[in-house]
């Protein structure tokens, strides 16, 4: 009896396990296999003048009156609430993808991706918090808190991603532009 | 004790793929990048030569005690494969990134608590305790190393840690094989030796088609020549220093707000 608690305790491991190879190996052979238009392509739309306006709100020169004048409200309207959020954290993901893409060429190019994953890491969390306000019903209070600093986030990564392609003479650059 | 005609093949086949594996990472100039790799394989050559002796001329408590030595040698140096796996795949440059260390520890952590679980549910049937022990043993590696490949394939993709050429090869042969090892412990736990030694033998032999086939796969990919990555030049890796300073910067900055 013991011997068939044990199969199925294995069968079950085994599915998991599988199930789990599955998913990420497809992530993974896409990332490796995924050309240039591919990765582009997986860029959703987002409105860049928004996040932007957002981003410099919150990183104007310290100590000026100019700072942070945006409210909750205004920037939900500006995002598309948290489902613009949502886009931003996929976007994330895509960001990641191309400093790897970079990183294949250049294994040197590591610690930036490195630094992009922690980023990315930040922005979910603030979303994920935003996620579970919205569920208790206190989305628009927390959205200032939290959004801007997501925005922020998102707006430096897309910054650097397009340094990183600038100073390692990556061509394609201007077509990123267009897409970030 | 005795040796059928298909063993001796399987022996002497396995002998010699691990002779030509040590060869080709010789000749490619792959022993300076896997150094526990290229052990583990010198390793597995030597057990191969001394058991088949062992075999042959040992008692079969002689035949216990070398097996699991060896066997417990060969575990060990495979765990130092996987490690050197999660080394070339996250620490290229040579230095771990905080969070993927974090995320690898967090994974043998894990992995080794559920195999502790499992290994505890399983009742081999086996007549005497050392048939028992050797079973679950097995067992243990085997899950432990599916595990640990499964693992860094996921944290892989997860982080966007692309997998080098050689790297990949080397960690699906040996995942591959770990998998078909769970498969064949898990099978046989429900046959005793006593009665049922032949369908055992005839998987065991499935287990070590499933190694030589794994042997072959790296004997082929490993003598394919791996992409070259490129160099930065001095001032491209400079600006990349200073990119990456700061990033950390205004990571720093966004976490210190006060005011929202």
């Amino acid at each position: 009896m013991s011997n068939l608690y044990f199969t199925i305790a294995v069968v079950f491991f085994l599915a998991a396990l599988a199930v789990v190879l599955t998913r990420h190996s497809r992530r993974l052979r896409r990332a490796a296999n995924s050309d240039w238009e591919e990765l582009l392509r997986r860029l959703e739309p987002v409105d860049r003048d928004s996040i932007a306006r957002i981003a410099q709100d919150a990183l104007g020169e310290e100590n000026t009156e100019q700072r942070f004048e945006l409210d909750g409200p205004a920037m939900s309207s500006m995002l598309g609430g948290l489902e613009g959020l949502e886009v931003l954290e996929r976007n994330c993901q895509v960001l990641i993808d191309l400093a790897a893409y970079v990183q294949r060429w250049y294994p040197e190019a590591l610690p930036v991706a490195e630094q992009l994953r922690l980023n990315a890491r930040e922005l979910e969390w603030h979303v994920g918090r935003l996620k579970g306000a919205a569920q208790t019903g206190n989305l628009q209070t927390a959205f200032a808190d939290y959004a801007q600093r997501a925005v922020v986030i998102y707006y430096t990564m897309a910054q650097h991603v397009l340094e990183l392609y600038t100073r390692t003479g990556q061509p394609g650059l201007a077509q990123l532009q267009v897409a970030l | 004790m005795h040796l059928s005609a298909i063993d001796r093949l399987f022996w002497a086949t396995g002998f010699i793929g691990q002779i030509i594996l040590l060869l080709v990472l010789s000749r490619r100039g792959l022993v300076k990048s896997f150094p526990i790799f290229t052990t583990a394989t010198a390793g597995s050559l030597v057990r191969t030569g001394t058991m088949y002796f062992v075999f042959l001329y040992g008692s079969h408590r002689t035949y216990y005690y070398s097996y699991w030595s060896l066997a417990s040698l060969d575990m060990l140096l495979q765990l130092g494969v996987v490690y050197e796996v999660a080394s070339h795949l996250f620490a290229p440059l040579g230095r771990w990134p905080h969070d993927a260390r974090t995320s690898f520890i967090r994974l043998v952590g894990i992995s080794i608590l559920v195999d502790i679980a499992l290994t505890a549910l399983a009742s081999p049937a086996r007549t005497s305790l050392m048939e028992t022990v050797v079973a679950r043993g097995t067992f243990f590696s085997s899950t432990l190393m599916t595990e640990l490949f499964v693992g860094l394939v996921a944290l892989s993709a997860t982080a966007g840690f692309p997998w080098g050429t050689h790297v990949a090869r080397i960690a699906q042969g040996l995942g591959a094989y770990s998998l078909v090892g769970v498969l064949f412990d898990t099978t046989t736990s429900w046959m005793g030796w006593a009665h049922q030694a032949t369908t055992i033998h005839a998987l065991s032999l499935v287990r070590i088609g499933a190694y030589l086939t794994a042997l072959t796969y790296w004997i082929v990919t490993l003598w394919q020549d791996a992409p070259e990555p490129r160099r930065l030049s001095e001032p491209m890796r400079g600006q990349i220093f200073s990119l990456n300073r700061q990033l950390e910067y205004d990571l720093g900055r966004i976490r210190g707000w006060r005011k929202i």
